[in-house]
């Protein structure tokens, strides 16, 4: 019974951080599917909606409903904004696929000094909302911020979902995951497409980044976490956005119980480990489609 | 094409423009203040002979920054304080901040910079243990003088007969908390959790051993700097049923560890070294760090004048409270700056000497004297988070 209770509450801290992993997790596989490149800058995504909704919260003393909506949009802007500034011209002259890749990271690290050299090194913390108020089932304990936080990820994956799946947008983005160039042809204005892949990715890191300051503290390193999500998208399967959300669900989950049932030391180097033998294994990941390139 | 030309010539606009801000924002937080502008308005007017050099270095980017800016921002107003009586036998002490990024290599080049191009003649840091471990070997090999004024893990003050420490070392602290922990406070079962580098590790060492002797210790966990979910760690610690939580880690962490074994419903005595030892710990960790015991060497609200005169002289400098970093790095400045004075403004092993005679000096962080291989002797202070403000035990 005793053992029971102690894997029900690491399944739950498990599943607490896959859900945020796998919002950082999608931003990545959508833009892995368009572009074909993994935008390190992700993690600028996520710390300006961490850092804009700490900003509404002390300043404008609003709901936080309302600075979770604003910390989305600042996200969603700025991924247009780097899209726009940083990637298109590197898309127009044809360049290959590593200077995406080095401009992403020289986003990232410039973004996270940026915060530094302005806003400063120290740790903020977010007014008090919900934070250390849990739920008791039985004996296990559940954040309220946690529950809140699951809700509000699952209602847009959901949403994703049916944007993906259901509307002329989505049908869109799925063409363009098999080929932009065609897409192109047939009339969809890709630059615009582009656009808003970028618009998504953000708004969803921006959600993420939000729930990471309220939870924990606001910090320039708070980016850091990406790094796992991107883990977690590898794992499921760059690109396939089911996949992201598999990837991080079970990430999370094998995190909690490698801690709980091995060691703390060792969890990191089984999650590695675990990812190596993934992809020699299947190196599309586990949802992923091997795609063979046309000549 | 004019639509093109016009847009590259805006985004390259607004690169430079936040460039331009970003190191304007730089000057701003890591600027090595009034110190370095009053000396070097008096390098305009003379030779560098003319002033005495010395040097910090410790993080100033990074995701340990907080704790190197703080204690750079200590050792301003020490530098400060002593420019504004005129200096040091007639000449102004110029600082040059070096940043580490929390990373050795950095350390290594930081503290070979210092010593090969700015030419000081003593320098107070590394700020983390692992930076004073890489950079005193340089600088003892130079006979150059460093004071760690946090660095605590054990060994370092073996590393060489230049390097010199005011700081309570981990031993010390972690033995002395474990056994008030469990004779004063009655605690029987310790689990400990504990960051994963020096400090972490020396402190984690030093609890288990003594802990072992007077009580018992159920479980112990890790965690690495910077990060924030310790749920999993907190549910198999809450296994254990402990009495007490020893968290052999920073504030930084330490608020998020409180908060969340609050949230998982673990009901247990939090303990820490001192590196709770900030303001910041009961801002970040709320009414989760209420009860708290941690070891300490300086005391905010202790009444003494030099005490209050420092934290007044902070507080109008940099808008802030000083935390243990700042008050530590302040008095290692100090002592630094009081054995320069007595050797004359030599460096090397004149001032070696010098401050190899430090005897009860008369710090904020107490008094402090150096044993034979330069580490501090002094007085251990413990700490209670009560209604928001840190009160003494002891």
């Amino acid at each position: 019974m005793f053992l029971l209770i102690r894997i029900s509450q690491q399944l739950i801290n498990g599943l607490s951080i896959g859900s945020i992993y796998a919002l950082i997790a999608i931003g990545y596989s959508l833009i892995y599917s368009i572009l074909m490149f993994s935008n390190f800058a992700h993690s600028s995504f996520l710390l300006m909606g961490a850092y804009t909704g700490f900003y509404i919260l002390i300043l404008l003393s609003s709901s936080f409903p309302l600075s979770l909506l604003i910390a989305m949009l600042g996200s969603g802007i700025l991924a247009v904004l780097i899209e726009k500034i940083a990637y298109k011209p590197i898309r127009d002259r044809g360049n290959p696929t590593l200077y995406f890749i080095i401009a992403s990271m020289g986003i990232s690290i410039f973004f996270e000094n940026f915060i530094i050299c302005t806003i400063g090194p120290r740790f903020r913390s977010y007014p008090r909302i919900m934070q250390t108020t849990f739920v008791e089932l039985g004996k296990l304990n559940i954040s309220v911020m946690d529950i809140y936080a699951a809700v509000v990820a699952i209602a847009f994956l959901l949403m994703l979902s049916y944007l993906i799946e259901k509307t002329k947008v989505g049908i869109a983005i799925r063409a363009a995951s098999f080929d932009l160039e065609v897409v192109g042809l047939m009339g969809v204005n890709t630059n615009m497409l582009i656009s808003i892949v970028f618009l998504i990715a953000g708004i969803l890191a921006g959600l993420a980044g939000e729930f990471l300051g309220v939870k924990y503290t606001v910090y320039p390193q708070l980016g850091y976490i990406t790094n796992k999500a991107y883990i977690a998208a590898v794992f499921g399967g760059l690109g396939n956005l089911k996949g992201a959300v598999l990837g991080s669900i079970l990430l999370g989950l094998l995190e909690a119980l490698i801690t709980g049932f091995l060691s703390s030391a060792m969890r990191d180097i089984f999650v590695f480990c675990l990812l190596i033998l993934v992809l020699l294994i299947k190196p599309s990941g586990l949802m992923g489609i091997q795609k063979q390139d046309k000549v | 094409m004019f639509m093109f030309k016009l847009s590259k010539t805006l985004a390259l606009t607004i690169v430079i423009a936040l460039t331009i801000l970003a190191l304007a924002g730089c000057g701003q937080t890591q600027s090595t203040g009034s110190s370095s502008s009053s000396s070097s308005d008096s390098s305009q007017q003379a030779k560098s002979d003319d002033v005495i050099k010395i040097g910090t270095l410790g993080p100033l980017t990074g995701n340990t920054a907080t704790y190197g800016i703080s204690t750079k921002n200590g050792v301003e107003v020490a530098v400060d304080e002593v420019n504004k009586a005129g200096g040091i036998n007639g000449k102004q002490v110029k600082l040059f901040s070096e940043d580490t990024r929390g990373d050795q290599t950095e350390a290594a080049n930081a503290a070979t910079k210092l010593i090969e191009q700015d030419k000081v003649i003593a320098i107070v840091g590394g700020v983390l243990s692992s930076e004073t471990m890489t950079a005193g070997p340089i600088a003892n090999d130079a006979k150059v003088v460093m004071i760690s004024s946090s660095s605590t893990a054990s060994g370092i003050p073996d590393i060489g007969d230049y390097i010199f420490r005011n700081c309570l070392s981990d031993d010390v602290q972690a033995t002395q908390l474990a056994e008030y922990a469990a004779k004063d406070l009655g605690l029987k079962k310790f689990a400990i959790m504990f960051t994963n580098n020096d400090y972490g590790l020396s402190l984690k060492n030093a609890f288990e051993k003594k802990a072992k002797e007077v009580a018992q210790v159920v479980d112990i966990e890790t965690y690495n700097d910077g990060e924030s979910d310790f749920r999993a760690q907190l549910t198999k610690i809450k296994g254990f049923n402990p009495d007490a939580l020893y968290i052999a880690g920073y504030y930084t962490e330490a608020a998020k560890i409180a908060q969340q074994a609050q949230e998982q419903g673990l009901k247990v005595q939090i303990l820490g070294a001192d590196g709770f030892y900030s303001p910041k710990l009961v801002e970040l960790g709320g009414k989760a760090v209420e009860g708290a015991i941690f070891t300490a060497g300086f005391f905010a609200d202790d009444p003494a004048e030099a005490v209050q005169n420092f934290v007044k002289a902070y507080k109008e400098k940099y808008n802030a409270e000083p935390d243990m970093f700042a008050a530590q790095a302040y008095d290692a400045a100090k002592i630094l700056l009081s054995a320069i004075k007595n050797a004359n403004g030599a460096g090397g092993e004149a001032l070696q000497a010098e401050m190899a005679k430090t005897r009860d000096f008369p710090g904020i962080t107490g008094n402090t004297s150096f044993a034979e291989n330069g580490d501090a002797v002094k007085d251990i202070i413990i700490l209670k988070v009560e209604n928001g403000k840190f009160t003494k035990l002891r």
